[in-house]
């Protein structure tokens, strides 16, 4: 057995989706039924196996290949190789005839439909919104390869994919054997000595930052400036005082310079906590911009930054990192039922 | 090769519960308790003459119990009885209707229990604090584990992907306006059913041309399905014993006249074996196999209650179903096919998306209200549709007939 692979901190049940042993009494608003509501688990964990379809992950991961599957007899080529024999071919014997496992798929190919690009996604997923999700025909393959779509020009946006757009497969740069250790990009987004290449990596692409401009200054947002950072700077005060919170910033480390037509300050998250600045930092790792310093108070009541970006409210210097994002964003619930506890109690 | 029922069956009775987004006061052993006992003094029929049983329960997640239906039969009545569950996804309400018809149409038995319930909102995402992105999480374990979960797929995307390659086919079909007056009218007809889910709601239009898109550009909000609460029951009866039933009870026998299923495969592909874009093959063979066995076409149906998932999915299974051609779905509004500007009533339950969707009994709600309006507008056919599953794979087609008492 080879070594393990991880992605630490990183657990296959989120730690904030899974709740307490709690229990409450509520009236049912219809009929005013007095219910008793319990928090109840319904879970199995798996060391699950890919069984035959192990060596296209394999592939996938130790070789930046793509394989597919051949019937000999009536030429049939599947990708991926998701059954080992032709449905519709049979030997002399009666039984299936054997696909052909391995066959080294080309990576370019042609969307089979326009991917649909989800907003409101699963739980699992919510924080990873808006994203992409299609079907990719390579080569001589009669299957589509179900892929996630990503563009190297920011949020992905309808227009860019549609039924027949051509694609290159990417791979990341670390690969577990997931069906998100590749992913799809527009061919034409791809420099030209790269189309070709075969196990093209993530990091050879140029992920175009969002080009945020300099927000533009004007009196009112500079009147506003200061009740702004004194809001921000009351808001992220109250982490240290919920659990919550402060899980939502574990093992997070990022200094965000934040720029307003107001004036500009400097968050610091470091060690489940955030710290408001007024320095300008020389590298920052994230600039937010937020043209108009009173969408960070809504920010402060709850609104979301990741809306925000989405509709041209706010920009960040780098779209990678909207993870940060997603974790500012989780800061207001989990302040306010920390807070809405303790005030139980 | 496909054979003809050994007789004829007939709903003798339904019921249905109110449809909520969540019954609080209820568990699911009450909500299949109160429809089974409804259906009942619907027919007028002692529980004793029953002799076996379906149950619709769509998945055990949302029941949170494996093999949930162990707990249900002497709920039912059915204790030393035989009960099957059947779970199809969300065709899983017309393939029970489809299981306890073979039940009583192979001559096994004389009379028999049909019921779907569901309780999808006890789920609950603790990291939103809203119960919507568990449930839907809940449903997107249905994609497999190996290629397309990872990548986020979720239960709305079973239609997305469908109605978008349909969109790449037909460019000029599903056009936001059509849709919109669709989504009027049924919100419009669930105001005359006492158990929809959204009686009190106003859709225009605008309204639906505003709402925020939930998959862009599939659809949007105000297109989508309802999670529901609620249960039906229906219960079914041969040929010389329903007569009999229905001649006490005061109500006609609605004959089971056509019946056809068909699932496509998971995978999509370019041709087959692989499933199509653009099409829901499975609710074009379904449709076919059904008017086929009951003798008669589109043209001689008069109510419809479909599974609409989705709206631009409803106008797309219409058209595979030959009530309009495909790529021309929109004729349902601009060739004034579909009530009230036709002739043809489509859902007047409010359908899946203002009526209700409890998955397990959905289409059997279909059923009901497809019986209700039948008896009461006095017509002659009805046709009760349901789809389901990852990439809407499963179809399934009832074509019932008022009888006479």
């Amino acid at each position: 057995m080879e070594k393990i692979l991880k992605k630490p901190g990183e657990y296959i049940i989120p730690h904030e989706a899974i709740p307490e042993v709690m229990s409450r009494v509520t009236i049912s608003p219809e009929d005013k039924f007095v219910c008793l509501e319990r928090t109840e688990p319904m879970f199995t964990t798996y060391w699950a196996s890919a069984g035959e379809i192990s060596p296209f992950f394999l592939a996938v991961m130790k070789e930046k290949k793509i394989i597919g599957a051949r019937c000999p007899k009536c030429q049939m080529v599947i990708c991926p190789p998701y059954m080992t024999r032709c449905p519709v071919c049979q030997k002399e014997d009666y039984s299936m005839v054997d696909l052909e496992i391995g066959i080294e798929m080309p990576q370019v190919g042609y969307m089979l439909g326009t991917p649909p690009i989800t907003v409101f996604a699963n739980a699992r997923f919510a924080r990873y919104a808006p994203f992409g999700r299609g079907r990719v025909i390579l080569g001589e393959s009669q299957s589509a390869l179900p892929i996630q779509v990503f563009t190297t020009t920011g949020f992905l946006r309808p227009g860019l994919f549609k039924a027949g757009t051509k694609v290159k497969i990417i791979f990341r740069k670390f690969r577990m054997g997931f069906s998100t250790d590749y992913f799809a990009v527009p061919l034409e987004e791809v420099p030209e000595k790269l189309r070709d290449k075969k196990g093209v990596e993530e990091t050879e692409l140029k992920w175009q930052s969002l080009e945020i401009s300099e927000p533009k200054i004007n009196d009112e947002y500079k009147k506003q400036f200061p009740k702004v950072v004194q809001a921000v700077t009351k808001f992220v005060g109250a982490i240290p005082k919920s659990p919550r919170a402060q899980r939502d910033l574990a093992n997070w480390t990022r200094k965000i310079q934040v720029k307003t037509g107001g004036g500009k300050f400097g968050l610091i998250l470091d060690k489940q906590r955030i710290k408001v600045v007024k320095e300008k930092f020389p590298r920052a790792d994230l600039v937010l911009v937020v043209e108009d310093p009173s969408n960070l108070i809504k920010w402060t009541n709850g609104d979301s930054l990741v809306n925000m970006i989405r509709t041209g409210l706010a920009g960040i210097n780098n779209l990678q990192d909207m993870e940060t994002i997603f974790k500012l964003d989780r800061l207001h619930r989990s302040i306010r039922r920390d807070a809405e506890e303790r005030a139980s109690k | 090769m496909r054979r003809g029922p050994q007789r004829k069956v007939a709903i003798v009775g339904a019921f249905t519960t109110p449809c909520r987004g969540r019954w609080l006061s209820k568990t699911l052993w009450e909500l299949a308790q109160w429809a089974v006992s409804g259906a009942l003094q619907d027919a007028k029929l002692s529980i004793s003459r029953v002799e076996a049983g379906v149950i619709g329960l769509y998945n055990d997640i949302f029941a949170r119990q494996a093999i949930p239906e162990s707990s249900f039969l002497g709920h039912m009545g059915l204790a030393f009885k035989p009960l099957v569950r059947v779970t199809n996804g969300g065709a899983t309400g017309i393939y029970a209707f489809g299981t306890a018809f073979d039940m009583v149409a192979s001559g096994r038995y004389d009379i028999v229990l049909c019921v779907g319930a569901e309780k999808a909102t006890d789920c609950y995402d603790f990291m939103s604090e809203t119960q919507t992105p568990e449930v839907v999480q809940t449903i997107a374990w249905s994609w497999d584990p190996l290629f397309e979960r990872d990548q986020g797929a979720t239960a709305a995307d079973s239609y997305a992907e469908v109605i978008l390659s349909y969109m790449d086919k037909y460019p000029n079909d599903l056009k936001m306006s059509v849709r919109g007056e669709i989504l009027r009218i049924l919100c419009e007809q669930a105001k005359n059913n006492p158990n929809a889910q959204r009686r009190d709601e106003i859709v225009t239009p605008e309204r639906v041309q505003n709402s925020p898109w939930i998959i862009e550009p599939a659809f949007r909000k105000l297109e989508t399905c309802v999670y529901t609460e609620g249960a039906c029951a229906l219960i079914f009866a041969a040929e010389g014993v329903a007569e009999e039933i229905c001649r006490d009870a005061g109500n006609p026998p609605i004959w089971i006249e056509g019946l056809g299923f068909a699932n496509e495969p998971y995978w999509w592909g370019l041709k087959h074996p692989h499933k199509l874009p653009g099409r829901i093959e499975s609710d074009h063979l379904a449709a076919k196999a059904a008017y086929e066995m009951a003798g008669v076409g589109p043209q001689d149906i008069k109510v419809v209650e479909l599974h609409d998932a989705f709206l631009p999915q409803l106008e797309i299974t219409m058209a595979e179903m030959g009530f309009v051609p495909l790529g021309q779905a929109d004729d349902l509004i601009e060739k004034k096919v579909m009530a009230p500007h036709g002739n043809l009533l489509v859902n007047p339950s409010g359908g899946l998306i203002y009526g209700g969707h409890f998955v397990g009994g959905s289409n059997m709600f279909s059923a009901w209200s497809a019986r209700r309006e039948l008896i009461r507008r006095e017509l002659d056919y009805a046709l009760v549709h349901g789809t389901g599953a990852s990439s809407a794979q499963y179809g399934g087609v009832a074509i019932l007939k008022r009888g006479v008492i």
